[in-house]
């Protein structure tokens, strides 16, 4: 998938004739491309766009500007009807397992549901078959199948959120913050579980979370949010060996390590301030009004998204300078 | 906030609209209309009629449609015709008739407060024991009895036992305040009856609502005792939903007391309209029903705007 | 079923409405089996020397006569008839425009809703009686017509309480993960929407069937309702049971009493489901008995008090 220079503004309107007065730039010209099979993962504040782009890659959302090309195909301004075919491919994944399963529903119907949707097998048995196989693939027992979403956990119905989107056979997978609402112990689960599916069936993810280790985790490459324009980007391990934007220095900072030697012994990067309104977002660089190192160009002139090598995007003055 | 209040008032105009364009087709799909009504009761008095004229000097002879918009045009500019048969306009027939039914509904709303509230928070503190469940058994009948029936029933066995009945000529407040509420006694009680019953239910499930939230428990985890917290926290919280409740229900008590201002020969809004409409009176039934559901829109825009306004939590929208 | 259960075991009362409301319709469907004198061409033997006859004084006639001499249980039974008739048909009708109105307003939403929902304001801010009047004048007298003077007015302005249901349901994360995997307006309406407000739709239905006997009943007092013949509990009080109060008080007395308990029946049954099914009110989570609460306090101020009386002694 490749998405080149996407923009989600979304208007905000004023009176009862429903003036334009300005927008929120939820997502301000973003370009990344995921590897087939391979995991980029979307860190990044709440209200900095990520689970906005997660939902425009899935066309939920009429695109302001810019492409996004999967497989080929080019789905910006889709008709509703192919896209609908095409959620057989894109699948997601959000964040509350106690709000996305029909509390009327038994988990074979959940997970069916797709199916009956899009016809994709026919035969009630060959439904309950694949039903079983996929409660199966995501560990739980297929005796399940017959009970109601009150009757499991947070981390169950996250598999089983799971299994109903993996039921479409999808080849590409949005998960939306899936283990932000589960206990330590089950993210681990959970993550474990979708890395394992990867290698089994060659899944490519998107995975948007605030949880650097967790992302750092299953994540191949990793791109920094930050006020809708990602700050930087490049492979998991390079990003939190060398970070080089300040935001992410900061993000990484704040992390906590599980040493406490070395967690107390390194420099911490304190963020003064709140995240600004992305209604009228700062001139020059989006960082600038909390960045330790800002200096007058930052405030006047936007950085520039460049490799610095290694593979390695970043979008600041200072770090390009070098 | 303002800004709310303008959004709902201009939101009332295509609903005004509609309640005329409802209406009006209603009554010209009525069979039978006011020129045959009047060609019959002239012929039979013994005057020679012709149809046609009777029929253009009401503005029958035009198109429907042209007959709507004249009509609305007319009372956008307050101006709601002249009754068919009464030598009057609609507009003073309505201002005639209509304090005399919101004395009715008043009344009534007095009458049912006076028992629903105490009754409610009596089975709210009382809550499943057997008097819970008496008032509450008591009140369903009282939904349950049929007014015009017992109405029939207390206007004629007093009269028969004790020689006592209400009086039956309307007099104004102003002119003889005692007669005047002599009269609306009666009906007003029995109408406050079946209202009583449902706002009693009400406030006791509001009440008992309230006493499940979390500050109740703190106030009983205080210290505070069953009858503060009843009366300090958990009745006046769970008054505001009570109110929208009577709110929405005056329009059913001006407008659904047709029955009690025939039975008691109470010159409202009610009987105005059974008449007119037994005589295919155009004007005058477009009119009061119109004037109605304005006040009923209006009543509710107030308890909609109040309930806001007491109830912070409320965003408005 | 686990609801009749519930019903029986929880809400005693509202089991016994039920029972009595499957007596009405029950004689309502067996009329003709039961009544000790059926009806001959849609009228009901008549005899001048059997006319007025008081109740429990004559075996053939349980409770007694009217002035045509028709016998007057035979009557009521016929009328439970017409009560019953009205009662299932308006409750199905206006449920039905319910559920259409609210779910299609809630899923669409934007102009549709808009439109819809200024139709169904205008509709609800009409005083029920006066729409009723107008609907009857134009349609005339019928048991047909009443079902639809008496549904439609209710269907429309009944579904914006359907429709905020809905909108809840359809803003839940299911039906969002519904539109996820690709399913229609139509697709989330039918399998996720209606079947989550269901209870509210059987609230509503339990909670309609009572106001329609009374409706019915009013609307004859005014001259209009069924059409002249049909027996109707509402039309013998307002006929004859006026007229001969003072002679013949059982005519008025026996149908009311009957619109009193079939009404009666009704609200209690709807209450009971009500409570069975709104979780609001159930002992859930949430739910909280402050008599059971009120109970435990005392009891530890008791036990306090006693701790604290030896230590005063000390």
């Amino acid at each position: 998938m490749l998405v080149n220079d996407l923009k989600m503004h979304f208007p905000v309107t004023k009176g009862l004739l429903r003036r334009q007065i300005g927008s929120v730039k939820a997502v301000d010209g973003v370009s990344f491309a995921v590897k087939r099979g391979k995991t980029l993962g979307i860190v990044g504040e709440s209200g900095s766009g990520k689970s906005t782009i997660g939902n425009c890659l899935l066309s939920r959302l009429p695109i302001t500007g810019g492409d996004i090309m999967f497989e080929g195909v080019n789905m910006r301004n889709i008709p509703a009807g192919s896209m609908r075919k095409m959620r057989k491919t894109l699948q997601m994944i959000t964040q509350d397992p106690f709000a996305s399963l029909d509390p009327r529903f038994t988990i074979r119907k959940c997970i069916s549901e797709g199916i009956e949707i899009h016809n994709t097998i026919s035969g009630k048995q060959a439904i309950d078959e694949k039903v079983s196989e996929m409660l199966n693939t995501v560990g739980l027992r297929p005796e399940f199948a017959d009970r109601f979403p009150h009757e499991f956990s947070g981390g169950q119905r996250q598999r089983i959120s799971i299994a109903r989107a993996l039921a479409l056979q999808p080849s590409f997978i949005v998960c939306d913050e899936v283990v932000s609402a589960l206990d330590v112990s089950i993210q681990a689960q959970i993550v474990s579980l979708l890395m394992k599916l990867q290698q089994e069936i060659g899944l490519t993810y998107v995975f948007i979370g605030h949880d650097l280790s967790v992302v750092r985790f299953i994540s191949h490459e990793v791109a920094v949010m930050y006020l809708g324009k990602i700050m930087e980007i490049t492979s998991s391990d390079e990003l939190y060996d060398h970070p080089l934007h300040p935001y992410t220095q900061a993000l990484i900072s704040a992390a906590p390590i599980p040493n406490p030697d070395v967690d107390r012994a390194r420099e911490r990067i304190l963020l003064k301030g709140e995240i600004p309104s992305p209604m009228n977002p700062p001139k020059g660089c989006n960082f600038c009004t909390r960045c330790p190192h800002a200096d007058n160009r930052c405030r006047e002139e936007e950085p520039v998204f460049a490799d610095v090598g290694n593979h390695h995007f970043v979008a600041c003055h200072k770090v390009t300078g070098r | 906030m303002g800004k709310y209040v303008l959004k709902r008032v201009l939101l009332l105009i295509p609903t005004i609209f509609l309640v005329c364009l409802i209406v009006f087709a209603l009554m010209r799909a009525v069979p039978g209309d006011a020129v045959d009504s009047i060609v019959t009761r002239m012929t039979q008095s013994g005057q020679t009629v012709d149809a046609d004229a009777v029929r253009h000097k009401l503005g029958l002879d035009v198109p429907a449609a042209q007959q709507f918009f004249n009509w609305l045009a007319d009372a956008v500019r307050g101006n709601l015709g002249d009754s068919f048969f009464q030598f009057d306009t609609v507009s003073n027939i309505i201002a005639r008739q209509l304090p005399v039914s919101l004395e009715l509904g008043i009344l009534t709303l007095i009458f049912a407060n006076l028992i629903s509230i105490p009754l409610g928070l009596f089975c709210a503190a009382k809550q499943d024991s057997i008097p819970d469940y008496t008032v509450r058994i008591i009140a369903v009948i009282f939904m349950a009895i049929p007014v015009f029936w017992l109405a029939t029933l207390v206007l004629f066995y007093p009269a028969q036992w004790w020689d006592y009945s209400p009086p039956v000529q309307y007099v104004s407040f102003f002119e003889d305040p005692l007669t005047n509420l002599q009269m609306f006694l009666i009906p007003s009680i029995l109408g406050a009856l079946a209202q009583a019953g449902m706002q009693l239910r009400i406030v006791r499930t509001m009440v008992l609502d309230t006493m499940r939230q979390d500050y109740i428990r703190t106030a009983y985890a205080k210290g505070v005792n069953q009858t503060h917290v009843m009366f300090q926290h958990a009745f006046r919280n769970s008054m505001i939903p009570v109110i929208t409740v009577i709110g929405f229900s005056v329009g059913a008590l001006i407008g659904g007391n047709v029955v009690l201002e025939n039975i008691f020969n109470i010159p409202g809004i009610g009987q105005l309209l059974v008449t007119a409409l037994g005589q295919r009176d155009y004007p005058v039934v477009q009119g009061s029903v119109l004037v109605m559901s304005i006040f009923v829109m209006i009543v509710n825009l107030i308890v909609d705007i109040a309930y806001k306004w007491i109830d912070p939590r409320i965003k408005y929208d | 079923m686990t609801l009749l259960k519930d019903l029986f075991q929880k809400k005693t009362l509202g089991g016994i409405c039920l029972v009595i409301l499957i007596i009405f319709l029950l004689l309502a469907i067996f009329a003709d089996v039961i009544v000790p004198t059926p009806m001959v061409d849609g009228s009901l033997s008549k005899s001048v020397k059997d006319s007025l006859i008081a109740p429990f004084t004559n075996w053939s006639h349980p409770l007694g006569t009217d002035r045509l001499g028709q016998d007057l249980l035979s009557y009521m039974i016929y009328g439970a008839r017409t009560s019953v008739i009205l009662c299932v048909c308006c409750t199905i009708l206006s449920t039905i425009m319910q559920l259409v109105i609210g779910v299609l307003s809630a899923v669409f939403g934007g102009w549709f809703d808009l439109i819809v929902q200024r139709v169904v304001d205008a509709v609800g801010c009409i005083p029920m009686m006066l729409l009723l009047l107008l609907m009857m004048s134009m349609m005339g007298n019928g048991i047909p017509q009443l079902i639809i003077a008496l549904a439609v007015p209710s269907g429309i302005a009944g579904s914006r309480m359907v429709r905020s249901a809905a909108i809840s349901v359809k803003d839940s994360g299911y039906c969002n993960n519904s539109d996820l995997l690709g399913g229609t307006a139509i697709w989330k309406s039918v399998k996720h929407v209606v079947p989550n407000i269901m209870p509210l739709i059987i609230i509503n239905a339990a909670g309609s069937l009572g106001s329609v006997v009374m409706m019915e009943a009013s609307m004859n007092f005014l001259g209009y309702g069924v059409s002249a013949g049909t027996p109707s509990w509402g039309a013998l009080i307002t006929g004859q049971g006026r007229e001969m109060l003072f002679k013949a008080p059982w005519l008025c007395i026996v149908p009311g009493l009957a619109i009193t308990i079939l009404t009666f029946s009704a609200c209690m049954f709807g209450d009971a489901i009500r409570d069975l099914l709104d979780p609001r009110l159930k002992g859930g989570v949430g739910s909280y008995n402050t008599k059971k609460l009120d109970k435990i306090l005392r009891k530890l101020d008791a036990s306090s008090a006693k701790k604290n009386k030896p230590n005063a002694a000390a």
